[in-house]
Formats: structure tokens, sequence, C-alpha cells
């Protein structure tokens, strides 16, 4: 049975968002035509974007056949991650430290890669970004923990 | 006449200050530094270093994000010519001929020509923008609520047309940014929606972490997976001034590729992709010797890269005057003046002169920067292809999250980037473009505006989108677009043409 896979998933994750929004929009005032209240145009929208979903959805079962290339775990782990720890410390350890651990994090990505040369790069980097941010963009960074 | 003459000269002042020229200078530099790396295209260079406009005066703001606009797509063209490598889509043709070129020791030479060419370019979609900008804006003026809402629509469904891959697909994606850009407190009732209690999405999903997240961040996953070696530039640069006969070959090309890459950066959609097409296809066609074109013709080189550049500039028109970006780079354009409480539109010229005669005359200004910049950097730039990955992406990732930190210092918009760097690659695995969603997203809040105050002035009768002559034109335009692209014989001519 050949189906296109991208679409066939490309449609069900829009069905979802749409209907998740509509969810959530359901208990907010619609309003009329004349005076639209909050929920007017964003339920209008996701009314559309379900529609729309369905159309890929529905093209996925019958176009030509694709597969979805193969996600692979550890650069995408490594990547979110170095985001996740930058995010986690830059307000608790300050910014060079979260810069510190996000690079180190991030290296995780390919394998072999966390050695002296990447520890020397964080740290270089996380001068030029304290120099550049904290001092001559007056962003007001903390910068020890 | 006189006004315009006013305008350049209040524009030159402007764009002269010590200041903006610094600014536009730093924007030409960075944008060429980080649009010369591999796969970095426009887009995510301007992501990347939107941060440095922050705290800037908004002429200066959106000078200095232009000169990263025309640094980062020479930079793409720089890579194209060398590496084989295009940037974006827009220097995909310039690989052609300008890396066959290189291969045959002329590296030198195509990246003098794309350079003059593009200056060449740059000075005369710059004067076409400052004539059409004004007449345009005080049609623009008498505009009704409805009427721009129909335009909008219209230039959402002509973006698609021009843009890559499934128009289904793509229609979905804005509708996907639209709803995005719903989110937060309603502004006319105040109420708050889509924003599950959070403080961080009370006033709507930053622009910022979203463009970071989509463009910038889940690029690089990606090119984890995938990419392991890099090509490196086996030729040399070569002699850089261009020999006689390929001054001959090259200039009629740059005055053509510039005429049509003016004409068509206006329509929305891929604007500067669409021209370097267009400009390739008739330097091949005008040829007296087309077999040389792919074997390294100059006139390949010239004519798209011309036509790019002064697609990139003419695409200014519509923002400026209309306030609509016509492309997802001009969205970014649109964003950053919405950050500096500046709406753009026909209101622009009258109520900011400085900023709208300052971008048009700094276009100029950066063009010329460009070709001082680039052609004796050459050496560095090419040094810089060969930086390893490996430095490459923890650099952008820390950039990008420090960036996100800064605009507000708020670590929620560092979380919202990584919601939407999952998001992003989710897309590219399931083959969706997110450039449709950013249009999407700049233009909803826009829409939602003028579709409520179209329909209060109508007393809440949808027929005011029809019964206004402009607005009907506008829309029976959006729907013969959209039935056109359902016809299997159009569809067929698009797909073809993009598959060159």
């Amino acid at each position: 049975m050949a189906r296109n896979l991208p679409d066939l998933a490309g449609g069900a994750l829009l069905i979802a968002l749409a209907a998740a929004a509509l969810y959530f929009l359901e208990p907010l005032p619609l309003g009329t035509a004349a005076r639209p209240g909050a929920a007017f145009l964003p339920t209008i929208v996701a009314a559309l974007l379900a529609i729309l979903g369905a159309l890929v959805l529905v093209r996925g079962l019958s176009g030509l056949p694709d597969g979805i290339e193969r996600a692979h775990l550890r650069p995408a782990a490594a990547v979110l991650g170095a985001i996740a720890v930058f995010a986690l410390l830059v307000e608790r350890a300050g910014l060079p430290g979260a810069i510190l651990a996000a690079v180190l994090t991030a290296v995780l990505a390919r394998p072999r890669l966390l050695d002296r040369r990447s520890l020397l790069f964080a740290v270089l980097l996380a001068a030029a970004c304290t120099a550049a941010f904290r001092y001559a963009l007056n962003v007001p960074f903390r910068l020890l923990p | 006449m006189e006004q315009i003459a006013d305008g350049i000269a209040l524009g030159l002042a402007v764009a002269l200050s010590p200041q903006n020229l610094l600014y536009c200078f730093l924007g030409v530099l960075l944008g060429t530094l980080i649009g010369v790396l591999p796969g970095i295209g426009p887009v995510p260079t301007i992501a990347i270093l939107l941060p440095i406009t922050y705290g800037l005066e908004p002429s200066t703001a959106l000078i200095t994000a232009a000169g990263i606009y025309y640094g980062a797509q020479y930079g793409g063209s720089t890579t194209a010519i060398l590496c084989n490598l295009p940037g974006e889509t827009s220097s995909l043709i310039t690989c052609l001929d300008g890396h066959a070129m290189a291969r045959r020791g002329q590296a030198g030479a195509a990246l003098a020509v794309a350079a003059i060419g593009s200056f060449a370019a740059g000075t005369v979609a710059a004067l076409a923008v400052a004539l059409a900008g004004p007449p345009l804006a005080r049609v623009a003026a008498a505009f009704s609520a409805a009427d721009y809402f129909s335009l909008m629509a219209l230039g959402l469904i002509g973006s698609v047309i021009l843009a890559r891959g499934s128009v289904l697909k793509a229609i979905a994606m804005i509708v996907v940014g639209a709803l995005f850009g719903l989110v937060g407190a309603d502004p006319t009732t105040v109420q708050e929606r889509l924003s599950f209690g959070l403080p961080a999405l009370a006033d709507g999903i930053g622009f910022v972490p979203i463009a970071m997240g989509l463009f910038g961040i889940a690029e690089i996953v990606v090119n984890l997976e995938r990419a392991t070696g890099r090509r490196l530039l086996g030729a040399t640069i070569g002699r850089i001034w261009p020999t006689r006969d390929q001054w001959r070959g090259a200039a009629g090309a740059i005055m053509r590729g510039t005429g049509l890459g003016t004409l068509l950066g206006v329509l929305p959609g891929g604007g500067a992709v669409l021209g370097s097409f267009a400009a390739y296809t008739v330097e091949k066609r005008l040829s007296h010797a087309p077999e040389r074109f792919g074997q390294g013709a100059i006139e390949g080189v010239a004519g798209p890269e011309s036509a790019n550049n002064a697609a990139a500039q003419s695409s200014f028109i519509p923002l400026l005057t209309l306030g609509i970006p016509a492309n997802p780079v001009m969205a970014l354009m649109l964003a950053i003046l919405v950050i500096q409480n500046i709406a753009p539109g026909p209101t622009l010229v009258a109520a900011r002169p400085d900023v709208f005669w300052g971008v048009i005359a700094s276009m100029w200004v950066g063009n010329l920067m460009l070709v001082v910049l680039n052609l004796p950097l050459v050496g560095v730039w090419v040094r810089l292809l060969n930086v390893p990955y490996r430095y490459l992406f923890p650099a952008i990732i820390v950039f990008c999250c420090t960036g996100a930190y800064s605009v507000g210092n708020k670590v929620d918009d560092v979380w919202i980037m990584l919601a939407f760097a999952a998001f992003g690659y989710l897309l590219l695995k399931l083959k969706f473009e997110a450039a449709p969603l950013l249009l999407g997203y700049v233009l909803a809040p826009m829409m939602e505006e003028h579709f409520r105050r179209a329909l209060s002035l109508g007393h809440g009768e949808f027929a005011v989108f029809v019964t206004s002559p402009i607005s009907a034109v506008l829309l029976a335009l959006s729907v013969l677009l959209l039935a056109s692209m359902a016809l299997p014989a159009w569809r067929r001519r698009r797909e073809a043409a993009f598959r060159r």
C-alpha cells in the first residue's frame, strides 16, 4: 500500500493543532459579526486549519508514496537539551556559566566532540558573549551564581 | 519630482550620519560573515543577528537589518561560486556558471562581476523604490479597512504560488502561523486567548524566539543529522578584475538582470528567486552560444546576481508603502519596525520620512559597502568557509539563546524558542516549509484589526468585503489565483519552473 507518510502525519498534526485550539477557545466569547469577541477570528482560523489538515491527510492517502527521513535522536536531544540547560541556568548560575554548560551539552550532538578543544572554545565563547551582550548591548545579565 | 529629490537628500543625510554609516557597515560585515557560513541563508542570518538592533533608533535598526540582508545575500553568492553551496534559493542558479568559472580558475572574476552587478542593480532598484514609493503610498492611503484585509489576503495567497513545494501545505503553514499570531490578549476586548494563563504568552508569542527557533535552531539539528564532511575549496581565486571580454559579456546581462529583478521583486513570494531564475533564462535565450551556459558563462553569473539583488531591494516597496511583507525577509523587517513601535504602511512616508528615505539611501550605501568590503576581503571569506562545524553550531545555539533572552530579559522567551525549534524540526521532517508560517504569523494581527474595523463599519455584514470595489477586485484576484493553482496544467508548469 503506497502512502505518503509525511502528508499523513502532517495532516494529523494540523488537525491536532486545530482541535487543541478549538478546545481552548471554547470557553471564550465568540461575539457577533458586528461585535466580534476574543474567540471570533481565532475560531475561524482554527476551523480553516482543521479543513486544510483533512485535505493534507486525504492527499497523503492517495498521493505519491514517500517516506519520512529517519530522525536521529542524538543531535536533536543535544541541541534542544543545550537550550534547556541555558534556560535553566541563565538566571541561577549567570550568563558565563550558562553558556559554558550549553556548549558542552551541544557538542554531545556528535560523538567524540567533548574534548579539551571544545572546553577551550566554550570558555572563549562565554567570554565573548558576556562582553558583547552584558557590556556592549547593556543587557542586565547575571554574571555569577 | 522635487519632493523625491528632497526625500533623497534627507535620506542621504540620515544614511550618511556617522552612527548609521557605522551600523550599516557593521550589518553588511556581520551579514556577510554569517551568510557565508554554509547552509545559512538571509532569514536565519537576520534572525540570529536581530539582537543587535534592539537598542537602536528605528531608522538605524532598519538600516542595520537591511545591511545584514545584503551581506547575507552576497555571502550566499560567494559560497555558491566557490563551493557550489547556495546559501539560499536565490543564489541557486549562480552555482551553475559561477562554480564552473571557479573550477576554471576564474573565481575572482565571478565574484567581482557578482559584486559589481549587485551594486549596479542596487543603485537602479533603490531609485525605483524612491520613485514608486510615495505615489503608491498615496494610492494606498485611500484604502478602507476592508480593502486592506483583502489586499493582505491576496498578498498571502500570492506568496504561496511563488513559494517552493506543495501549495496546499504552504497555505496550511500560513494558517498555522496566523493561529500563533493571534495568541495573547485580544486587542479590543483585552481578553486573553490561547495563552494558557502563562504571563509569557499574554502579549502574544514573541517574534524573535519564533524566528530563531524555526530557522536558526531547527536547521542546525537537520544539518547535524545529514552532513558529515564538507567540500573544501580546491580552486584558486584567480585574478579579481574581469578581462575586457568578460566585461563586454557581463554589462548587458547586468542591465537586463537589473530590470527583471526590479520588476519581479515587487511581487509577493520569492521575488529574488524568481528574478534570478528569469534572468538566467533570458540570458541563455539571448546568447549566441547558449551551449556555454553551465560551462562558466559570465552572463550566467552577472544576470542572476544583478536580478536577485535588484529584487531584494524592490521587495521593500510593498513593505514600506503598504505595510505588507512580500517574503519572509520582509516579514522580519516588518517585525523590527513593530518592535520599534512604528506602523509601516501608507503613512510611513509622511509620518517618518527619516525612516523611509533613510532606508532607501542606505540601500545604495550598503551596496557600495558590499563592493568595497567584499572584493579585497575575498580571501578572508574563503578561510571562513573552512571553519569547522563543530565550533559553528554551538556558537549559533548560544547566540540564539542569549539573543532570545535579551529581547525582554525573560527566560520564557528561551523556552518558547526551544518549543519552536522542536516544532520546526518536526516540520522539516514532514516536508513543510516554515517560511509561509512566518508570513501568516506577522500578518494575522494586522488582518484581525482590519477585519474588525471593516465589520464594525459595515454593521456586521460580511458584504462589506465585496461592496467596496477595491476589496471586491482584490478578493476576486485571490480566488482566481487559488482556482488557477487547482488546474493541473498550471500546476505542472509551476513544478517545471522550479525544477529549472
